[in-house]
């Protein structure tokens, strides 16, 4: 479109010095062909008239006959002269034709000159006309592009949109707008083919995460019961209790891993569920007294601090699960009679916690399998489930390090 | 004292029933909702545990025939699907408590002897083991009748640990039943030989013998 205006306007401003050129030309010539007729006319009338020095005198101002000596030119000449205009006082341009005759047996130069179209004036014209119409063209071109482009672009800037809001995890299809412009008509069928494809895969992937998840819980469950028979063998030595012991931490942690993938997968498959009123004050204070054991075996003071009773409206269970998994690392990876703030604000849930003097990576830590240490209570995806929780609820998790402590804010949308 | 098990997964039955029988329950094993449903027409059970998942459908099933027979049957949901739905599904139907596997023996064990507990009218809600006696509806606790001062966690310390009589409970399996939650793990298990040791000591101190024994840092018995 740009490219287009820039070739009309180049092409338009060369023609000015061609139109001014030819058309001084074609106007010179006519001239000069006008001149000759006239003299040729006078040479004629001339040799009817009696009195030579009469007919000199009637003659008009821009002719001119006078007697000429020595050497005659037969030749017609012609120049272009500036002849100061005392009636519009300008100097115009003339055309004069020089040219000699033959009468009673003297010799003539006859002189006529006409005026010729003021050359600044014919540029002014052409430079106006042709501006004219580069104004009309350009405005022409910028409201038929826009025709165009507000309704044959429309179906292809309509997909694109459709495009970015479609989510491959929703179960929605990609209903894509039917067009009768066959080239974004076969765009519209590839893409609803390839977004269904993707939505397939992506479905039987995370099917399968939720299956082999699932169908782990049995043989864990026989696992678990055959230890718990085992450590009751008579009699059992000390080291097979040590290695009842091991595989039975082992087989715990399993245990964990996989209900966390089992529940992650739920996240991931939307299903949040029921949605009910929760107030948020009273779901920490069961939150805190439900991990109140676990706090107290580290001897950590947990403090709440609720400057507004704040509401939501989500799933209670997910949430629940949410603010247990962050107070539980605040437990977890807190120091020796170290402390936790909870906050709750208007806009926020903030979780602050003492322990390592550094800061975690911002983006890492939400990350799946992401571990801090190598401690084997870990799993590396309690974080990952609060975040999803969080998205899934329409809130917002960020982690800070502020005056030492590790901060989790779990901020709520503005309504 | 009658259960029946009901899970297609024989393994698993028959861990259970190798428990639980040393615990003086008779078990019984229905791999399917068939079985099942002519078992708990024929017999009343004192507790059944009860698979949602099974090969000929969904154990619910058993659940609804048994209060549409207004059967009186204790009932405790097993189930590897530890879903919201079903929990609120199985409780609403009647179920007296919810499960999920994968499990301790002693957590199912302790769970089974609750429910008869609370199924058992007759207010006789005393459990003795010569100069112990628990009182579970009062929460409290006699030796040698005299009421011992016992905190919350140390009440439900000694009855898990006596309701499992005879059997080593692991540390992860006591951590998990005191602390309500096991999703988290457990930095160490400091806190459990506390208990037991502060447990212990006020016991001994009411003449009280010594039945607690720790078994080689495996976890610990309540021996008779």
């Amino acid at each position: 479109m740009f490219s287009y205006m820039i070739y009309a306007s180049v092409l338009l401003l060369a023609s000015i010095p061609v139109l001014y050129f030819s058309i001084q030309k074609i106007i010179a010539e006519d001239v000069d062909e006008q001149l000759i007729l006239q003299k040729n006319k006078l040479i004629n009338k001339l040799a009817n008239e009696p009195s030579f020095s009469n007919f000199v005198q009637k003659l008009q101002p821009h002719v001119l006959i006078e007697k000429a000596g020595g050497n005659i030119l037969i030749k017609d000449s012609f120049y272009t002269v500036e002849i100061y205009d005392s009636v519009v006082k300008e100097v115009e341009p003339y055309r004069m034709l020089k040219s000699y005759f033959h009468f009673q047996e003297n010799n003539y130069r006859i002189q006529i000159s006409d005026s010729l179209v003021d050359a600044v004036d014919l540029k002014e014209s052409i430079v106006k006309i042709v501006g004219i119409i580069l104004l009309l063209m350009v405005t022409g071109l910028i409201i038929i592009n826009r025709f165009i482009s507000s309704n044959l672009w429309k179906p292809f800037h309509e997909t694109i949109k459709k495009l970015k809001n479609h989510s491959i995890e929703n179960d929605t299809t990609l209903d894509l707008k039917k067009t009768s412009i066959t080239e974004f008509a076969a765009l519209n069928d590839t893409l609803t083919a390839m977004a269904g494809r993707n939505q397939k895969i992506f479905q039987s992937q995370k099917q399968f995460t939720e299956n082999a998840s699932h169908e782990m819980q049995t043989p864990l469950a026989v696992l678990q019961a055959k230890i718990d028979l085992l450590m009751q063998t008579n009699p059992v030595t000390p080291q097979q209790a040590a290695i009842i012991m091991d595989i039975e931490n082992v087989n715990q942690r399993m245990n964990r891993l996989n209900k966390n993938l089992l529940l992650l997968t739920k996240i991931d498959n939307d299903q949040f569920g029921e949605k009910e009123d929760i107030h948020l004050a009273a779901m920490l204070e069961k939150s805190v007294e439900q991990y109140e054991f676990t706090a107290l075996q580290k001897n950590i003071i947990v403090e709440i601090n609720v400057e507004q009773n704040k509401k939501i409206t989500a799933n209670k269970t997910f949430i629940e699960i949410m603010i247990g998994n962050l107070l539980s690392n605040a437990i977890k990876y807190n120091i020796y009679k170290g402390k936790i703030n909870i906050s709750l604000t208007s806009h926020a849930i903030i979780f602050c916690n003492t322990g390592k003097n550094k800061p975690l990576n911002a983006t890492t830590i939400f990350e799946r399998f992401y571990k801090e240490t190598s401690d084997s209570n870990s799993i590396g995806l309690g974080l990952q489930i609060a975040k999803k929780i969080a998205t899934g609820n329409g809130l917002n998790i960020k982690y800070e390090f502020i005056d030492d402590l590790h901060c989790f804010t779990i901020s709520f949308l503005p309504t | 004292m009658k259960i029946l098990i009901v899970d297609d997964e024989k393994e698993l039955s028959s861990s259970i029933m190798a428990y639980l029988k040393s615990e003086n329950y008779f078990c019984e094993i229905a791999q399917n909702v068939q079985t099942a449903l002519r078992y708990t027409e024929m017999y009343n059970y004192d507790c059944i545990l009860l698979d949602i998942s099974l090969p000929d459908g969904n154990g619910l099933t058993v659940l609804k025939n048994l209060k549409a027979d207004k059967k009186t049957d204790g009932v405790i949901i097993i189930s590897a699907n530890n879903s919201v739905d079903d929990r609120v599904a199985g409780l609403n139907l009647g179920a007296d408590d919810y499960l999920p596997k994968p499990f301790h023996l002693s957590e199912l064990s302790a769970r089974i002897a609750a429910v008869i507990r609370r199924r058992n009218f007759d207010g006789n809600n005393i459990i003795l083991l010569n100069e112990i006696a628990v009182d579970t509806t009062a929460k409290t606790v006699s030796i040698n009748n005299n009421i011992a001062e016992l905190t919350r966690k140390e009440y439900d310390l000694l009855l898990y640990l006596m309701v499992n009589k005879n059997k080593v409970i692991s540390k992860n399996a006591i951590a998990e039943h005191l602390s309500g939650n096991c999703d988290n793990g457990f930095d160490n298990f400091d806190f459990i030989y506390a208990h037991i040791k502060n447990l212990k000591k006020k016991m001994q101190q009411m003449g009280c013998a010594d039945y607690i024994k720790s078994i080689y840092g495996m976890g610990y018995k309540f021996e008779i």
